[in-house]
């Protein structure tokens, strides 16, 4: 998957953003003996919104699903580098990963609520995290953050998450991804199976998300990238090719590797 | 290459704005050579040319357009179709220039106030700067674009020359005039001269304003601009 590194290649990692929330340094990964990331380092600041951009393939996914150790469940992959989380790398010995998941939280492509009511989506996820005091105004909180609150507060406990429509879903999905109350919001592809009013949802959702929390998206929809974020990576082959700000990326990116994929000369 | 058809349209609009400019061109040396014979029928023609350019630059302005609309084109795509469509905006005022010079061409005696050829040699001063403007724009040439921006300062120079030579040869004629028709007729000549030499280096102001959008296309400096 990956050809030998190109000497001399010098890639932007940092933004001019003060605060940044997480970081990878030299972040490495295999699958068995294929390797899908490349020594990725990366700044991601905090209260802002960060789209991940590159060709099927690149390591967009597997980069973002390493910032929460999702990658841990896959039993051959070997990772190697560092992912500082206020600091603290999230795969030192001691460190619970489902701690680094709560407070990392993801959103998937498909919508996938569990099989039981829109209140139980939120209350269960509060339940096992040990959250035991007033869970009907965290729930109540969560579906609000995530613009979802008045379409379903009259039947909380009578529909299921499965009764509602896609964009209400993933709506749903990020509220339950919300209520634990996590710092970052990782999303891999989240209007991928959205139709475009959902998504112009989800996408007002995201800018008002910003306020309280450090996003991070995969998307293969560029212009949803030069909408919604703030900064932009571009990854090929394993590798960061390029970080800046979006409408630097988008209106005149450094390398002609970038400008040949946002034009759709390659991909 | 993925988006063939796409980057068919971009290779096209670059030769259509070409195509427009070659046109203009034609136009421009059409009105200068109205002035030089004094050709009644060549001027008159241009107004009817001048609707065809009009035509072909709303043409233009709307490939722009539906590329801008259904491309959703970025980098320097987008840059080449912005500057493109500001281009075609500067070729139609270059064609409604020639159209003065028509005009112009049409006051008997104007150019007798500074010698024909001067104004002529400033005409072609003026419409080089033109060509190779759009010679740059089609063959990618920042170097080249940069050289006729830098190309303007003798252009206003020669225009300001002129015009002073203009005004010696008002004062001097004036003196002569005997009747109120005489110096009706000369201050009729010298606004006339004055508008063509006027209307000439705004045509080379809009040969750098194609250069300045070309080095913008493909350098991202809007410096010129």
């Amino acid at each position: 998957m990956i050809s030998p590194r190109t000497r001399g290649m010098e890639v932007e990692t940092q933004t001019h953003e003060k605060n940044s929330i997480l970081q990878t340094e030299a972040l490495s990964l295999w699958y068995g003996r294929q390797q899908a990331l490349d020594q990725i380092s990366l700044s991601i600041p905090k209260n802002r919104v960060t789209a991940i951009i590159g060709p099927s393939g690149c390591g967009k996914s597997t980069f973002i699903r390493s910032l929460n150790r999702l990658n841990d469940l896959i039993p051959s992959v070997k990772i190697s580098g560092r992912v500082l989380f206020h600091g603290q790398d999230i795969y030192a010995k001691g460190v619970d990963p489902v701690e680094v998941r709560r407070r990392i939280g993801m959103v998937f492509q498909k919508p996938n609520p569990f099989p039981k009511s829109i209140y139980e989506n939120l209350a269960f996820g509060l339940r096992i995290n040990g959250y035991k005091d007033d869970l009907d105004g965290r729930v109540e909180q969560a579906l609000r953050r995530a613009a979802l609150w008045e379409e379903v507060k009259d039947f909380l406990h009578k529909k299921g998450g499965l009764d509602l429509s896609g964009g209400q879903q993933q709506r749903l999905c990020i509220a339950r991804a919300l209520a634990v109350e996590p710092e970052v919001l990782l999303m891999d592809e989240p209007c991928s199976a959205l139709d475009p009013i959902a998504t112009a949802k989800i996408e007002d959702l995201i800018q008002e998300l910003k306020r309280d929390y450090t996003v991070v998206i995969v998307t293969h929809n560029m212009q949803q990238a030069a909408r919604v974020s703030d900064y932009t990576a571009f990854f090929y082959l394993g590798r960061l090719i390029e970080f800046a700000p979006t409408e630097k990326i988008f209106e005149n990116p450094t390398r002609k590797e970038t400008e040949d994929y946002i034009t759709g000369k390659f991909g | 290459m993925v988006r063939e058809s796409y980057q068919q349209q971009l290779d096209g609009l670059l030769e259509a704005v070409s195509d427009m400019g070659r046109r203009v061109l034609e136009g421009l040396h059409r009105g200068l050579q109205a002035i030089r014979d004094h050709d009644r029928a060549l001027a008159e023609s241009l107004d009817a040319w001048d609707n065809t350019i009009d035509r072909l630059a709303l043409d233009l302005e709307k490939r722009c357009t539906d590329l801008l609309a259904l491309q959703q084109p970025v980098a320097g795509d987008l840059r080449q179709i912005l500057s493109a469509f500001k281009i075609v905006t500067d070729l139609e005022r270059v064609a409604d220039l020639a159209v003065n010079l028509g005009e112009y061409a049409l006051v008997s005696e104007a150019f007798v106030l500074v010698p024909k050829e001067e104004l002529l040699a400033l005409g072609h001063f003026a419409s080089r700067m033109l060509e190779d403007g759009l010679q740059a724009f089609r063959t990618r040439d920042v170097e080249k674009a940069r050289e006729i921006i830098e190309r303007d300062g003798e252009m206003d120079q020669r225009c300001w020359d002129l015009r002073t030579e203009t005004l010696m040869g008002i004062m001097r004629d004036a003196s002569q005039a005997h009747t109120p028709g005489q110096a009706q007729e000369i201050a009729a000549n010298t606004i006339t001269v004055l508008w063509s030499i006027r209307d000439l280096e705004r045509v080379g102001d809009h040969a750098v304003n194609i250069c300045a959008r070309t080095i913008y296309w493909l350098t991202a400096n809007p410096e010129y601009i």
